[in-house]
């Protein structure tokens, strides 16, 4: 037990696998921060789309919907990267990047579908109806009245989502994608010390998570007269 | 202005309308009282095409609502402004949003015409400093006034009111009555589902009574509430009145 705190708290070590190496993790921190960025932008989209479509009447429309959120939900996120990498990679030719956004996108995007499709179905019925009373099409309604308000209720619990994502997005280093946590594998592989690095990495991880649901909860209070973002 | 021919509902396998037949000229005001899940609430939405109708016909302004395909209904509902019970105003826009919103949107009107119609309506309610309340701001009344103001703001041909005062206080139900009474005498073609029987006996040009989905009596307001032909409707005023 010493040891470790020995190590933890030893300005030499700090020196050696942090200081030594900060160009190495400053690449590692850009990068997650670029393939989180990316991913969830795709998962956002599938995850508007898809959640619209599961409060649709048409059966097939629907199920396809169910079906994806489903498949995706049920299986571990480390196959499902895998089977893009690997599996699927020869579609996107050399490719490093597309597979690896393609798997977070789809993942984080069930999960998204999930909460939006909750989001609509809390805005009560009379507004839809109350849209539709004046004339607007159902795409209007949906984007105009109804879409606003589920958004801001799901606030929370998107930010949740994607606070995962850029988590989760830590098990493509296993792909060895130069991210944040392959940045500490590099550093432990050179040095033959795991815990300061992957300590410092893990800091990173909760100063971004944490500053980004303090974003959330701010917009959340500013928007609270109109009930939308 | 509106025709039903033998109209038919089911929900299920409950008929909630039965062979509804009714007509509606222009510049009417017609009342539909009768107790509640009598059906009355499902007929307005019919006429509005929320509800779909299992059988029958129905037109209004000479468009056949019945044989409308879903993609093609929000053009006849342009022609019709509806009220509901609980208001449902759009929570997320400003009581002026609220009624532009359709304008600007549905028939692509510029947005400072439209602000500027919607102002007017909003005075014509009784509610034009209120422009920039958002409707949890909002008494229930003065809701439901931002709620009538919307729904002329598509210069509907035919005005549907369902039960617009039973969700409010005592005190709020008269402000909501006197925009509806203003609106009867420049002619709108209006249909108020209510339990006011002051508004009825005092606005309408007809009243029908409905009970079980079936339209039990149809008349003037005088002889409605003087001399009521059905047992059925005697029972029911005997409640209310």
């Amino acid at each position: 037990m010493e040891f470790i705190l020995r190590e933890l708290f030893d300005p030499l070590v700090w020196q050696n696998s942090i200081i030594g190496y900060l160009r190495v993790f400053e690449t590692g921190l850009l990068n997650t921060l670029t393939i989180s960025a990316q991913s969830l932008v795709l998962a956002f989209v599938i995850g508007i789309l898809v959640g619209v479509m599961r409060v649709s009447k048409g059966c097939l429309v629907n199920g396809i919907a169910r079906a994806y959120v489903e498949a995706i939900r049920n299986t571990p996120l480390l196959v499902q990267l895998i089977i893009f990498y690997f599996g699927l990679g020869p579609l996107f030719g050399n490719n490093q990047t597309i597979p690896l956004v393609l798997g977070l996108g789809l993942f984080t995007g069930a999960y998204v579908a999930e909460i939006v499709r909750a989001g609509i179905q809390s805005v009560a019925r009379g507004q839809m109806e109350a849209a539709l009373s004046v004339g607007m099409t159902n795409t209007q309604a949906m984007s105009l009245i109804i879409l606003p308000q589920a958004v801001r209720r799901i606030l929370p619990a998107l930010a949740g989502q994607f606070i995962s994502l850029i988590k989760d997005s830590s098990l493509v280093s296993v792909f060895g994608f130069a991210e944040l946590t392959h940045a500490a594998s590099r550093v432990t592989a050179a040095t033959f010390r795991a815990l300061v690095p992957n300590v410092f990495v893990a800091i990173v991880y909760f100063v971004i998570a944490y500053t980004l649901s303090q974003g959330v909860s701010m917009i959340e209070r500013r928007t609270a007269r109109s009930g939308q973002v | 202005m509106v025709k039903c021919e033998a109209v038919s509902k089911w929900f299920g396998r409950l008929q909630v309308l039965q062979d509804i037949n009714l007509e509606v000229v222009a510049g009417e005001v017609l009342v539909i009282i009768g107790p509640s899940g009598s059906g009355k609430s499902t007929l307005l939405r019919c006429i509005n095409a929320l509800e779909p109708i299992q059988k029958g016909k129905i037109w209004v302004d000479g468009e056949s609502i019945h044989d409308t395909p879903p993609n093609k209904r929000h053009l006849v509902r342009r022609k019709v402004g509806m009220v509901f019970q609980q208001f449902n105003l759009f929570q997320n826009k400003t009581a002026l949003q609220n009624i532009t919103i359709s304008p600007i949107h549905v028939l692509h009107l510029n947005r400072l015409d439209a602000e500027e119609k919607g102002r007017k309506l909003l005075e014509k309610v009784g509610l034009p400093e209120k422009a920039d309340a958002y409707p949890a701001e909002l008494s229930g009344g003065q809701q439901q006034r931002v709620a009538i103001a919307r729904a002329l703001a598509l210069d509907p041909k035919l005005m549907l009111f369902d039960e617009p005062t039973s969700a409010l206080d005592p005190e709020m139900i008269k402000e909501v009555l006197d925009v509806m009474k203003d609106l009867a005498t420049t002619g709108m073609t209006m249909i108020v589902v209510t339990h006011e029987m002051g508004f009825a006996r005092e606005v309408a040009d007809r009243i029908i009574f409905i009970d079980g989905g079936m339209v039990i009596e149809e008349s003037v307001p005088e002889s409605f509430f003087t001399a009521p032909q059905q047992e059925r409707t005697k029972t029911f005023l005997s409640k209310i009145l």
